[in-house]
């Protein structure tokens, strides 16, 4: 019995480890459905609308050993209605016979309705879920319910979702839209000086049957704090990325200023830049050095004969042209929607601490009427395989 | 259950215990009385009929020497285990036809007849003399065959054994590509012979005991001495000593016998039938028991490493022999933890599965009746099951019993939709990973089995808990006063060089440095007045 007494904190401790270790459960396949994408609308009575892209294994298996899996879809998307979106969660159960399980959640895509309201209200429950995946990517749907996205089929893939989000991952190349996690769009939410930019994908019928070929990935959606405030373009967003400094690889398309009307393809292979911030006459101003290069990916006219002066040239091109791009970008975030999504606020609330808490409740007016410089430097390093176009005789 | 296991425990406390008085006592036994010879010839055989009543393959043959009627004598021996050749030209012979001449030129008495018989005419290479009736019996139920002669009070034990016994085979349980193939058998003097043929040296030495009750089987301890540990052989003796039992029929009785710890799943005592590896054992310092009718040799102290090393290691390169060990040790945590691991994996962390593989899983899982524990569960016990089948089984449909196994039981299970691919993947990767550590075989299941109960109730969390418990025990072993996890536990860097890897032959400059008896290795010396403090 002596022995026994010893053991006790022992088995104490263990027994605790194993309370405290929080949330566990032992639930096979069977039991779950594997969620990959999920959308949240608002109805017009201002209920939230869930919609889930399920797997269905079953269709899954048919096809893995080699059978016919033409006919069926190897997803199925349902809704369900709720006050807030646990109930509506809650409420999937009457729908579908398994539990839904979010742990390998591909993307949640938010619909323009939801996104006017506060947006914040209803991601709530997206952090406090305990088997929830915070990498899932987010969408806006432009223009459209979120379920219209879900539904739309895969041509390449058996899970649209995973499509999806590999095109969202493929940004990485075309520097058009800026991917953004769950986990991010959170994070940025609880930063000072910032809005975020969410991308958004748009919903054109040109059939019946929806596929992703229908959808577009037309930009970035702008939020003062977590409310949508505009759209902007995917060159638009471009800029944007340049100024944020998340941009690496991209394309630039310039007029070719060696033949007027022939058009030349820039391959962006880095681009760094660098902001300094200062208060001018009492008012704030910032520099934006931005440093690209690149290399020629593509010259349209073949009578171009490339050598150190015709570079600079095109450099010369190159460098309005992005310069071009940054000042309208920061023309959108000034004037027409008034919104700093740049960034600028963060900026002084790094580097000058103390200003920024004078400002910080009146930067809705101060932000406009900031002066923001430019300065772009570029270079083409090389030209690819060959150097001058071959040409036609 | 539990009051039965403290029960249990009681009595071997009780046990060694009462052991230790037993041992002491023995020491202070006095040898047995002698127990004359009679002199007369009809004495004896009415004797020896009399206790060997009923036993029909002894044999009492009675002549006389060289014809003389006043010598008789009396040749008796077991039927099968004697040599008959040897025994006819080298006893029966001389005294039957050669001593007619030397009886002509030299008349006998009494006490000549001793000496004329022991050294001009028994013509066997090993002749002994006893007055002992019972040790000459003893000598007898060895296989030697024993001569009485009249009017003397001793009795000639003259070495005529020789029986069948299995030739030497390579050893079917540890066979090798490269290097020795002999394998020990059933006959203990065989089996010193092969050690005293790979270790010639005086230092070998080789100490008999005769444990057994009613079974006299013959033990042999044997070590280098000067390599051996002096106080692990005197434990070993002491051990072995304490034995007092009715019957020791392989080594395996021996093992549980001596055991560190009898209580626990893993092996303290280590066995082989490959002579190399029980020298190379004995020159690291460990010693060997050799016992009569088996194969089987033990060897301690026995290290939990050594279940990872084959003497194959040893004679290939040790780039390929290091790369062989990891995997080893990779195998037996396989062996161990995989179903358990997957079972978590795909009830509790499903988080962490790759998406695609998620998806190929679930639907291979899609449709499934039962949990993947019960799953596991099964595919576990009918692996077990056929693994037995298979073994015990002739060959032939041994191998009948592995196609049944693979094509019934792991086509058809998925066919049917009793169980997923990925189950039988895993306990097919569990199976094949078992068969790589031999030595730890024999637990493996009962470990698996616990491991993936204790993930189907808590995940990774339970296996973490289960593999904590499984590396406390472990750490708390010993084997003859040797901490069983050595080298790892205590770290002993200079004996890292043969465990996870094995360095170059060139490279091992110190033999183990807990098994070895120089002056200056002080802690292992304390570790084993420890123990026997304990046991005194």
């Amino acid at each position: 019995m002596n022995r026994l007494f010893k053991l006790l904190p022992a088995a104490a401790v263990l027994f605790m480890t194993v309370l405290t270790t929080g949330c566990w459960d032992n639930r096979d396949f069977q039991k779950i459905s594997i969620i990959t994408a999920l959308g949240i609308d608002l109805t017009e009575d201002k209920h939230v609308e869930l919609t889930i892209q399920v797997l269905k294994p079953g269709t899954m298996k048919t096809s893995l050993e080699g059978g016919d899996s033409s006919g069926e879809k190897a997803f199925a998307v349902f809704s369900s209605k709720g006050k807030t979106v646990l109930e509506a969660h809650n409420n999937l159960l009457l729908t579908i016979n398994r539990e839904p399980y979010y742990g390998h959640l591909q993307l949640i895509v938010v619909g323009e309705s939801l996104e006017k309201e506060n947006i914040m209200k209803y991601l709530d429950f997206f952090e406090r879920y305990p088997e929830m995946n915070r990498q899932a990517k987010m969408l806006t749907a432009r223009g459209t319910k979120a379920e219209k996205i879900l539904e739309a089929e895969s041509q390449m893939e058996a899970i649209p979702a995973a499509h999806l989000r590999q095109i969202v991952e493929n940004a990485e190349f075309t520097g058009k839209i800026k991917p953004l996690s769950l986990h991010e769009l959170v994070s940025f939410m609880n930063l000072e000086g910032r809005h975020p930019v969410m991308s958004t994908i748009e919903f054109r019928y040109t059939s019946e049957k929806p596929t992703i070929s229908d959808l577009h990935i037309t930009g970035s959606a702008i939020m003062r704090n977590d409310r949508l405030v505009g759209f902007i373009d995917t060159i638009h967003t471009r800029s944007l990325l340049i100024i944020r400094g998340l941009a690496e690889n991209m394309i630039f398309t310039i007029p070719n200023p060696e033949s007027p009307g022939k058009m030349l393809s820039i391959d962006v292979s880095d681009c760094s830049v660098k902001k300094t911030v200062r208060i001018e006459d009492g008012r704030p101003a910032a520099t934006i050095s931005v440093k690209i290069t690149g290399l020629i990916g593509e010259i349209q006219d073949g009578g171009t004969d490339l050598d150190v002066e015709v570079n600079k040239r095109i450099e010369k091109v190159f460098a309005d042209v992005v310069e071009k791009d940054l000042k309208n970008v920061i023309d959108v975030a000034q004037t027409k929607l008034n919104v700093d999504f740049l960034g600028m606020g963060e900026l002084f609330y790094k580097s000058m601490p103390n200003y920024w808490k004078e400002v910080k409740d009146d930067w809705g007016n101060i932000f406009p009427n900031m002066q923001i410089d430019i300065v772009v430097e570029v270079e083409i390093q090389h030209t690819g395989l060959i150097s001058d176009p071959s040409k036609v005789r | 259950m539990l009051k039965r296991l403290l029960y249990i425990q009681r009595y071997l406390k009780h046990l060694t215990n009462s052991e230790r008085h037993y041992d002491a006592g023995s020491e202070q036994k006095a040898p047995r009385a002698l127990e004359p010879i009679p002199t007369s010839i009809n004495d004896i055989e009415n004797r020896l009929r009399t206790e060997f009543d009923r036993c029909e393959d002894i044999v009492l043959r009675k002549f006389k020497i060289g014809g003389d009627s006043s010598y008789h004598t009396l040749v008796v021996y077991f039927d099968g285990l004697v040599d008959k050749e040897i025994l006819t030209s080298t006893v029966i012979n001389p005294l039957m036809i050669q001593a007619r001449e030397i009886i002509r030129d030299i008349p006998l008495n009494r006490r000549s007849a001793y000496e004329i018989i022991k050294e001009s005419l028994l013509s066997n290479c090993e002749v002994e003399s006893s007055k002992d009736y019972r040790f000459v019996i003893e000598r007898m139920l060895t296989g030697d065959s024993i001569l009485f002669v009249e009017g003397l009070d001793e009795a000639f034990v003259t070495c005529s054994r020789g029986w069948e016994a299995r030739g030497v085979e390579e050893p079917d349980t540890e066979a090798t590509v490269r290097g020795s193939r002999e394998g020990f058998t059933e006959c203990i003097r065989n089996n010193t012979a092969m050690i005293r043929r790979r270790i010639r040296n005086p230092k070998l030495k080789m100490e008999p005991f005769i444990l057994g009750r009613q079974t006299n089987t013959k033990i042999i301890i044997s070590y280098i001495e000067g390599i051996a540990h002096q106080e692990v052989v005197e434990e070993v003796r002491a051990r072995i000593k304490r034995i007092d039992n009715d019957a020791i029929l392989e080594s395996g009785q021996l093992e549980e016998l001596i055991n560190d710890a009898p209580l626990s799943l893993f092996p303290t005592v280590g066995n082989s039938e490959k002579p190399d590896k029980v020298a190379a054992k004995m020159l690291e310092g460990r010693v060997a028991i050799l016992c009569d009718g088996t194969p089987f040799v033990l060897t301690v102290p026995y290290l939990f490493v050594e279940a990872f090393q084959a003497s194959e290691d040893y004679y290939s390169s040790s780039y390929s022999s290091s790369m062989i060990r990891v995997f080893r040790f990779i195998a037996f945590l396989f062996s161990i933890f995989l179903p358990a691991g997957y079972v978590a994996l795909i009830t509790f962390h499903r988080d962490v599965i790759p998406f695609e593989l998620l998806v190929t899983v679930a639907a291979a899982r899609e449709g499934l009746p039962f949990s993947s524990f019960t799953e596991a569960f099964i595919m576990g016990l009918i692996f077990e099951l056929l693994r037995e089948a298979g073994v015990r089984m002739p060959r032939p449909i041994g191998q009948a019993v592995s196609i049944v196994g693979a094509l019934v039981l792991g086509e058809a299970t998925i066919r049917a939709g009793i169980a997923g691919a990925p189950m039988i993947i895993v306990t097919a990767m569990t199976a094949i990973c078992s068969f790589i550590v031999p030595p730890l075989n024999g637990f493996m299941p009962i470990v698996r089995l616990t491991a993936l109960v204790c993930a189907n109730i808590l995940g990774f969390m339970g296996i973490v808990i289960f593999g904590a418990f499984g590396v406390v025990h472990l750490c708390s072993l010993r084997t003859f006063g040797v901490p069983y996890l050595f080298p790892f536990a205590p770290l002993h860097g200079d004996d890292l060089k043969d465990s996870l890897v094995r360095v170059p032959i060139w490279a091992m400059l110190t033999r183990p440095a807990l098994l070895r008896s120089e002056a200056k290795q002080n802690k292992f010396r304390i570790k084993l007045h420890h123990q026997k403090r304990d046991s005194q």
